[in-house]
């Protein structure tokens, strides 16, 4: 080494001595990574404004089609088909180990509110479609799962979860579900959190009873109890995100209210994204996804204010029984064979997705989709691998 | 180890690094923390492969390479370095180093990146082309540069009490 070198290693060991201590790096970054992801979260939201403004004038241009121009009815207050888009599921935590032994964590699209669920791990049982894709890990804004342990999503044949009992109409769910109280055998809530990017008006995680105040990642939060429909009271957590969104979490009163905040403060403010179990080629213009899981889709048209119903809304659910049991006349969606009937005020068309699965499209009358829209629709309806077929 | 625990364990370190590669504290607190940001956001998946370290060590790196970058055209170069001051006995030393120091300002980037690499860090020259992104045969060229430019501009008190040397 020749003497430069020798006094190039003497000259940065001495002058790395008047590094900065950088105490303070930690703090820097958790602030600089929420200021980012706020700024993300704004031009999202710009963004999307740009689109519906777009859309809006597309759609406007589609109020007076030319002949033969694909329509749906008129008390749609819409018209044709529109590119339809993926309709993955994006949460903006990344969830910690289940808080309730045994549960697992699933994300599914409530009422328009990404919302993540701990259900009971489902027992193994054979598959009924051997060759079915499996389950996809949710992917997040990073190039790994953020999930590949024990937590991971869960794509569960469990459909639409109950969310809350002062909003969801058990009366109202549609096919594809199962009865919370089977997917719970200890007949207890699930752990509910669900995120908003604006303050809910319908109250469904304000406590009726207010425990305690609390703080959740630097910012206060409320606990209290709320009524369940199943028994005890459930406890609830809510607060204002540094990262803009409102959070809600309701849990069983098995869960400790300490440990609920525990739970709240665990949640990684870094987004995750489960895939929808459809890609679509098409929508009906002016309709908008308001409820996604691991086997079924929900558009509502129009007018129509969020829910985490299915009445009136056009539904998407792919399930276990074969299309050939259903009653009705066949008719041909794309290369594929359905059979199309009217239940009551609901159009039901089914198309046989071969390995025991079928593809189920529901129209209520009063949408007004026309038969070739519907058909159109469908055709471009194709089942991810994320898919997890409803049981009947 | 998750993300806290690893800057409270390793800014220290990094930060000494990112000091020896911009020669200004408040630089290197910026430098670093643009880089920990960055690898924050894909933590849970370079935490499992083969320690988080190198992947900071390199995004670090490529922040500064590109940082740096963009931010030449705000500065302004250095056309001749300052008159060295007088040295007075037992400081020849001293000033030499100083002046050493004021030289590393200024190499080109990727110049005194290896030499931090190779005289801070110890790396091997394989080790840092790894890091760098390109060959071993560009880290000796970038090596042999860096230490050229420093013989021929250190002062000639330096240079005569260096003796010759070899590249």
């Amino acid at each position: 080494m020749s003497e430069v070198e020798q006094q190039l290693r003497d000259l940065l060991t001495r002058y790395a001595q008047d590094a900065p201590d950088g105490h303070w790096m930690l703090t820097q970054v958790r602030r600089s990574a929420v200021r980012r992801r706020r700024r993300a979260i704004t031009g999202s939201v710009a963004v999307t404004l740009v689109l519906a403004v777009l859309g809006a004038v597309a759609l406007a241009a589609r109020l007076a089609p030319p002949e033969g121009k694909l329509s749906v009815g008129r008390d749609a207050g819409a018209g044709g088909l529109v590119a339809g888009s993926p309709v993955d599921v994006t949460f903006p935590f990344t969830p910690p180990a289940p808080p309730v032994p045994g549960s697992r964590p699933q994300l599914t699209l409530v009422a328009g509110r990404p919302t993540l669920q701990y259900l009971p791990a489902p027992d193994p049982a054979p598959d009924p479609a051997p060759d079915a894709a499996p389950d996809p890990a949710p992917t997040g804004s990073a190039s790994a799962d953020p999930l590949a342990d024990t937590s991971t999503i869960a794509g569960s044949a469990t459909a639409v979860p109950k969310v809350d009992p002062t909003v969801a109409d058990p009366g109202t769910v549609g096919p594809g579900t199962v009865d919370p109280d089977e997917a719970d055998p200890a007949r207890t809530d699930p752990v509910t959190v669900v995120a908003c990017i604006s303050p809910w008006t319908d109250g469904p995680f304000t406590p009726l009873v207010t425990d305690r105040t609390t703080t959740v990642h630097g910012s206060p939060a409320v606990i209290g109890e709320r009524p369940s429909t199943d028994g005890p009271p459930d406890h609830v957590l809510s607060w204002s995100d540094p990262s803009g969104f409102w959070v809600g979490i309701s849990a069983p009163e098995t869960l400790s209210t300490v440990g609920l905040a525990q739970f709240a403060s665990e949640l990684a403010a870094q987004p995750i994204t489960q895939p929808g179990p459809f890609d679509f080629d098409s929508v009906p213009a002016g309709f908008v996804v308001d409820n996604v899981n691991s086997s079924t889709v929900t558009f509502r048209p129009p007018g129509i204010a969020p829910s985490p119903d299915f009445v009136g809304k056009l539904v998407v659910s792919v399930d276990v029984e074969p299309s050939g049991t259903q009653d009705g006349r066949p008719v041909m969606v794309g290369d594929r064979s359905g059979w199309l009937h009217t239940a009551g005020d609901v159009a039901m068309l089914r198309v046989d997705e071969g390995k025991g699965w079928s593809l189920t499209v529901q129209a209520p009358t009063r949408l007004r989709i026309p038969e070739p829209d519907l058909l159109r629709f469908a055709t471009g309806v194709h089942i991810t691998a994320a898919a997890t077929p409803a049981r009947g | 180890m998750d993300f806290a625990e690893f800057v409270m364990a390793r800014t220290p370190a990094l930060l000494r690094f990112g000091y020896l590669l911009t020669g200004d504290g408040h630089l290197a607190e910026d430098l670093i923390q643009e880089a920990l940001v960055r690898v924050h956001r894909r933590w849970s998946g370079i935490e499992y492969q083969g320690g988080p370290e190198p992947y900071v060590r390199k995004a670090i790196l490529h922040q500064y390479l590109s940082w740096r970058r963009r931010r030449a055209s705000t500065e302004l170069p250095v056309a001749e370095l300052a008159e060295p001051p007088d040295p007075g006995p037992g400081v020849e030393r001293i000033v030499e180093r100083d002046e050493m120091w004021t030289l590393l300002a200024t190499l080109p980037r990727a110049q005194r990146a290896v030499i931090v690499l190779r005289y801070y860090e110890d790396l091997a020259d394989a080790d840092i082309a790894l890091l760098l992104g390109c060959t071993q045969a560009t880290v000796r060229v970038h090596a042999f540069r860096a230490l050229k430019r420093l013989r021929v501009a250190l002062t000639p008190t330096a240079v005569a009490g260096a003796g010759h040397v070899r590249g």
